[in-house]
């Protein structure tokens, strides 16, 4: 997908999942460093990037429920120096931001500086995402189970098993994915949990 | 009204949010003053504050006071008072036994 006429743009194809939001700051921050600067975010998974030496950037990302998506918590985020340079729509109405910060003065500094407050924001995300993700996970079985029908149905016919297997592959693919999600964030939360309960 | 015990020992984080808002103060404001009392050992996250804000104000520790210029600003409750007296009991004794323990004073 190499825009080849153009140097002084850049698509990164990356996936990040929610449980990885700070692996995700860190790659545009390596980016940033190495002149590269976060444009935007194509769906699902193209990060488009431009040439820019001139500066670098730090980034932070924070996920808000739509009742947290206040006036006075974008100033809050002003007032401390981060700039808001983009934002992703999340499902039931919340949000990721993405907040940057010269990379000279931000270099080691995070909006989460509590192991507390950094599993609120898990705990959170969790809520957030669970129903959801349980809710894909049971139409996509379902989904595969109909095209299984299908196949036993008509299962002498080579084209049947063509068809319909590449859906059910498909939604493998797709059941596999969610899995991660949930398994992923479960783990980084229960984690977290951990070590604060068994700090001295 | 939730019980004291419930949130005692509180976070440092907590703590120091709870004694910034004796006085009434906005988000960065209180930042600053973290970061000042505690010579800049503390500094708070923008998210750290606004998610222990939030909590503690779903809580009935502190109230919010006005909003002016887009900025919330906060003020402890009775209740916060109270709370913050016990946890600033409990830290004294831990460390008069502390001191105590290592013979500094008898």
């Amino acid at each position: 997908m190499k825009n080849r006429d153009d140097q002084n743009k850049k698509y990164v194809r990356k996936i990040f999942l929610p449980h990885q939001y700070e692996d995700e700051a860190e790659f545009l921050t390596k980016m940033s460093n190495d002149g590269w600067q976060f444009v935007m975010l194509h769906r699902p998974s193209k990060y488009e990037f431009k040439r820019d030496n001139s500066y670098a950037l730090r980034y932070q990302l924070d996920f808000v429920t739509k009742e947290e998506d206040t006036e006075d918590y974008h100033q809050l985020y002003k007032d401390a120096g981060w700039q808001e340079t983009y934002e992703w729509p999340g499902i039931n109405n919340g949000k990721w931001y993405y907040f940057c910060k010269n990379y000279d003065e931000a270099y080691n500094e995070e909006i989460f500086t509590d192991k507390e407050s950094k599993y609120e924001m898990l705990q959170k995300l969790w809520k957030h995402w669970i129903g959801f993700c349980l809710l894909i996970i049971i139409i996509e079985l379902n989904g595969a189970r109909i095209f299984i029908d299908a196949i036993i149905d008509d299962y002498l016919n080579p084209w049947t098993i063509i068809f319909f297997g590449a859906f059910i592959i498909l939604i493998l693919f797709i059941i596999v994915e969610y899995i991660c999600m949930i398994y992923g964030l479960y783990r980084k939360k229960t984690k977290l949990r951990k070590e604060i309960e068994e700090r001295l | 009204m939730a019980n004291i015990t419930e949130f005692i020992p509180m976070s440092e984080t907590a703590y120091y949010i709870l004694l910034s808002l004796l006085e009434e103060k906005h988000g960065y404001a209180i930042m600053q003053h973290v970061e000042e009392i505690t010579a800049g050992r503390i500094s708070l996250g923008a998210g750290t504050l606004y998610g222990t804000l939030s909590k503690i104000e779903k809580a009935g520790i502190v109230t919010i006071t006005k909003e002016e210029a887009k900025r919330k600003y906060y003020m402890i409750t009775d209740f916060g008072r109270q709370l913050l007296e016990a946890e600033l009991g409990r830290i004294n004794e831990l460390s008069q036994n502390g001191r105590r323990a290592f013979g500094y004073e008898k």
